[in-house]
């Protein structure tokens, strides 16, 4: 079940640092037994084969004292040894990919950075991001998250090639200017937190694709910055953030798509 | 049969309109069978969960296909 070959000697001394779900059994050097700690998670579920079922919460108690430090490994460990039908999206398992994305004690993020609380007498309720498309369990229909992402053209625009033939070069202050911009995973955590990305998901872009846009817009080395503007200048696209700030609040990367929007805002009031 | 429609029957009628057009596309010999075949697995859909079960419908539209859903 791991990933990895079984090592013969513990790798570090925390016992929580292994690479399968569960502690292995057959250590070289033997762990005193721990406590158990049982702890209750309630999935949400929902079977798309039978879509005249309604979802349901589906309760799993597991140790905690066998499993990993987060959510993920509680996941992947429910998955491996109590219900293989569990689905749901997981990748690096180390927050940067934004697989995980899921909705954990009301908190959209990512269930690889997502401590689980220790606290054995309270539940862990975990949900697929809200108001999206379930396609099973605990992954979301993000087909139009990625639509809009697409929609904004994320990519370098500018016809006129340097002269060196190489590379377009930037001063560092141009540089700066990214940060906390280019480090966005897509995780979808912000845009599906954010109400009135609920209601108008339809024309609203959502705090991760203003970001992204923003990003290109203050790209020093883009030279179709009028255009990107020109396309957010609308009622909707742009305008339907009300500054709610769960986009900020919620972003397991610490990042925040509100600023970058108040930024887009800014420049498009100085036009 | 003169009853006001709701939106969501509607889009099921519409939905079942535009399967069966879709033999019209098949090559002559094999157009009964996709017309039973679409027929069939409509029925089949439809009968499957209660008129009152509003999301499940909504996401039968949306696997179906229904010019109107998002996905």
């Amino acid at each position: 079940m791991s990933f990895l070959p079984r090592l013969s000697r513990p790798v570090c001394s925390s016992a929580a640092r292994h690479f399968s779900s569960s502690a292995p059994r057959a250590l070289a050097t033997p762990v005193a037994e721990k406590p158990v700690l049982n702890k209750e998670f309630k999935i949400y579920r929902w079977n798309p084969d039978e879509p005249a079922k309604k979802p349901t919460l589906q309760s799993y108690t597991i140790d905690l004292n066998q499993t990993g430090p987060m959510i993920l490994d509680a996941l992947i460990k429910i998955k491996n040894e109590m219900d293989p039908t569990l689905t749901f999206r997981r990748s690096c398992r180390e927050g940067i990919c934004g697989s995980c994305a899921m909705n954990i004690d009301g908190q959209n993020t990512l269930a690889c950075l997502c401590r689980i609380d220790r606290n054995g007498g309270k539940d862990t309720k975990i949900y697929p991001l809200p108001h999206m498309y379930v396609v099973k369990d605990l992954v979301p229909d993000l087909t139009l998250f990625y639509k809009q992402y697409k929609s904004i053209k994320p990519y370098l625009q500018n016809p006129n090639p340097p002269e060196d033939g190489k590379e377009f070069l930037q001063s560092p202050e141009d540089r700066k200017k990214l940060d906390g911009m280019y480090e966005c995973i897509l995780c979808a955590c912000c845009s599906t937190s954010c109400p009135s990305y609920w209601w108008n998901q339809d024309e609203y872009l959502g705090p991760a694709t203003l970001m992204q846009a923003y990003r290109w817009i203050a790209d020093s080395r883009d030279t179709h910055t009028a255009e990107r503007k020109e396309v957010l200048q609308n009622e909707m696209s742009l305008y339907r953030c009300h500054t709610i700030f769960n986009c900020s609040r919620t972003c397991p990367k610490g990042l925040n798509p509100a600023l970058a929007i108040a930024k887009i805002k800014m420049e498009l009031a100085a036009d | 049969m003169s009853a006001r429609r709701s939106g969501l029957q509607k889009e099921v009628l519409n939905l079942y309109r535009r399967a069966l057009r879709i033999p019209r596309t098949k090559p002559e010999k094999t157009r009964t069978k996709w017309d039973l075949l679409i027929r069939y697995s409509f029925r089949k859909n439809a009968t499957s969960v209660s008129p009152r079960n509003i999301s499940a419908i909504e996401h039968l539209l949306r696997v179906g296909g229904a010019p109107d859903s998002v996905v």
